[in-house]
């Protein structure tokens, strides 16, 4: 008996080893009921100031590799907007969908885990411009613009790079917010080598995640966020807590749910207009690829 | 009996002590009763030229002692730009013996001033007793007010720890709140922070008595918090940028400077833990013939400051006063004022903002 194989999501989810508990993820999306499969892959210490040069216009070599590898990316070009012949056959062969694909970076985290936070450490914390239910600690503060300030010396070549992708065609690209930090102190220390308070660290991942959010959405593209699923009274809630730094598989499903949620309703903003009339004519039994005939006899 | 005179030194003779001498060696001072080594914690606080005073300290490598530290991986210029290191703590400039004592009073918890804070137009909150304390305000009026309160705890720890606080005193011309006569360290609106309303601010310029009281309560604030403290008292060499007063800006300057200098000397005949340094009469002694001041003839030379330093340092930690430091070369005046960027100056962003608003 012959196998209907149901057509597949692909979801491409590219980053640091947060995109980890991704890996060999498929489930039935519950709006369609059609599979979503993740493909990841883990580029090991990549940051949001590395993942794109604005001097040079260069991406990650990683990041490209993948691209290519997944086909998304031939030749320095979106492959979903190639008018090539050869592109449009392979994307007609694997059932590439004919519009942008659906990609999820999973950047940033390190560089608050490493150099934002070390502005802080366990001697200050700091006054967010945001409304927050965790506490001033009796501490040193930190001037908001200086913490203002470290961000945005990480986060500007990372949104350049989104903003690059968005004018080279991927405008279904999301970016994972960074997931609530760990309760764990003493697993906190083991990492970094010094303390930062829970709730000082929280705040961290909730400033950064203010202002990724911000340049997200002003490129159009959306951030995935799920924290009021992830954490109890403005915590990380430890079911969520895989290894004191990621989260579990769980975690991750939460997340790409809310991307697939998104996806499936903004489809209709993404229509790629010269493939469907691509296969529009090949489904009139036309080929589209032969040079028109000349009227002039 | 023979005349008291002939057994004085030869410092307490003009011929001797200013006239035969030198620029370079003329040192108008004598030996003081207090000295320190690197393993004492020196703070300071004081007007535009007290800055001089904390950076030699630490080029030095004396123990500058600092309460409200920057956070670490911050860049210098980024400590700069927020305050950190210029004093020992982010209180900025302090040019009044009033302006000293309500810090102490506000850190001590006598005083809570009732318009402190400005919201600009843009919903940024400024500090107006340390208005370039965070070079475009804080975000919001919950971080200035815990800011403040972090600020003034370390202010607490700072005269509570310390064993030596230098005070350089600047000015006696000031502006008051109407409402609780709060003093600003600048004219509200006037180059900085703030908006300037006639209704809410008042020009007053402190007479000796007031000086020299609200030195003396500060001074007394202090040692009650911290016994064993000692204090050097300095006069800013540094004429006024300008004067609220109906008369010349010289005439000004002189009286101000002459209070100053009054205020501080009270200051050491009354207290067994008050010196004197005497910066002003370092840079300011009719040997010099304005030297150490540049074509503006209000800016010190950096060659004034090193003579300054170079004798601070060798009063108060034996270091020795011969060093060869480019005070040995005084020069001709230089053809502008030389700019020092690291210092930070409210007045002369006053008088800069002043020039710059005036109509063409």
């Amino acid at each position: 008996m012959d196998t209907e194989f149901e057509t597949v999501l692909p979801v491409y989810i590219v980053g640091d080893s947060h995109s980890l508990p991704y890996k060999n993820m498929v489930f039935r999306e519950k709006w369609t009921g059609a599979f979503v499969m993740a493909h990841t892959k883990y580029i090991p210490g990549i940051t949001a100031k590395d993942f794109y040069n604005p001097a040079t216009g260069e991406f990650h070599p990683d990041f490209i590799a993948f691209l290519e590898y997944e086909g998304l990316v031939r030749n320095g070009r979106a492959t979903h907007l190639s008018m090539d012949e050869v592109d449009f056959s392979i994307a007609k062969a694997v059932g590439q969908a004919v519009r942008p694909p659906l990609i999820m970076l999973t950047i940033g985290e390190i560089d608050v885990r490493g150099p934002i936070m070390q502005l802080l450490k366990d001697s200050h914390d700091f006054v967010p411009p945001f409304p927050t239910t965790l506490p001033v600690l009796d501490k040193p503060l930190v001037p908001w613009d200086l913490i203002d300030e470290a961000i945005e010396a990480r986060l500007r070549p990372f949104a350049a790079g989104l903003e690059h992708l968005v004018r080279a065609g991927f405008k279904r690209v999301y970016v994972q917010s960074i997931v609530p930090p760990s309760r764990q102190e003493a697993r906190v220390k083991e990492l970094q080598s010094y303390e930062c308070p829970v709730t000082v660290r929280t705040k961290l991942v909730q400033a950064y995640n203010w202002k990724l959010g911000a340049k997200v959405r002003s490129l159009n593209l959306v951030m995935v966020d799920r924290w009021n699923d992830l954490t109890a009274d403005g915590l990380l809630r430890p079911e969520f807590d895989f290894d004191g730094v990621h989260v579990p598989p769980k975690g991750a499903r939460l997340l790409l749910e809310g991307l697939i949620d998104d996806a499936i309703d903004s489809r209709g903003l993404v229509a790629n207009h010269p493939r469907y009339e691509l296969y529009y004519q090949m489904a009139c039994g036309l080929n589209p690829f032969q040079a028109a005939k000349s009227n002039a006899t | 009996m023979s005349c008291p005179y002939h057994t004085l030194p030869a410092s307490s003779f003009w011929r001797q002590a200013v006239a035969d001498r030198t620029t370079s060696d003329l040192d108008p001072h004598l030996p003081s009763g207090l000295q320190f080594g690197p393993e004492q914690r020196i703070a300071s606080a004081g007007s535009c030229f007290a800055q001089h005073i904390s950076r030699a300290l630490k080029e030095r490598g004396f123990n500058y002692y600092v309460t409200e530290t920057a956070p670490s991986y911050v860049t210098p210029e980024q400590e700069e730009r927020f305050g950190y290191g210029v004093f020992s703590a982010r209180y900025g400039n302090i040019y009044t013996t009033l302006q000293l004592l309500q810090l102490m009073q506000r850190a001590f918890g006598g005083f809570q001033p009732a318009d402190q804070f400005w919201t600009d137009g843009d919903g940024r909150v400024f500090d107006l007793l340390r208005p370039r304390i965070t070079p475009k305000g804080f975000a919001s009026s919950f971080e200035a007010e815990a800011d403040l309160k972090q600020h003034l705890k370390a202010v607490r720890q700072l005269i509570e720890t310390t064993d030596v606080f230098i005070f350089t005193l600047g000015l006696t011309e000031c502006w008051v709140s109407k409402l609780d006569g709060t003093v600003y360290p600048t004219c509200p609106g006037c180059g900085s922070a703030g908006e300037f309303d006639e209704t809410k601010y008042a020009f007053h310029n402190l007479s000796v008595t007031e000086t020299t009281g609200y030195l003396a309560e500060a001074i007394n604030l202090m040692t009650a918090a911290n016994p064993r403290l000692q204090i050097i008292l300095t006069v800013s060499p540094v004429p006024l940028a300008a004067t609220m007063e109906p008369r010349h800006v010289l005439q000004a300057t002189t009286y101000s400077k002459s209070v100053l200098r009054v205020a501080a000397e009270e200051m050491v005949r009354r207290y067994a833990n008050v010196h004197y340094f005497a910066s002003y009469e370092v840079i300011t002694n009719p040997k010099n013939a304005g030297a150490f001041f540049a074509e503006d003839a209000r800016s010190v030379t950096p060659e004034g400051v090193a003579r300054a330093m170079q004798l601070f340092f060798a009063h108060f930690t034996g270091a020795s006063a011969d060093a060869a430091v480019p005070s040995a070369r005084v020069p001709k005046r230089p053809a502008a004022p030389v700019e020092d960027p690291k210092i930070v100056c409210d007045e002369d962003e006053f008088y800069r903002a002043l020039a710059a608003s005036r109509p063409k």
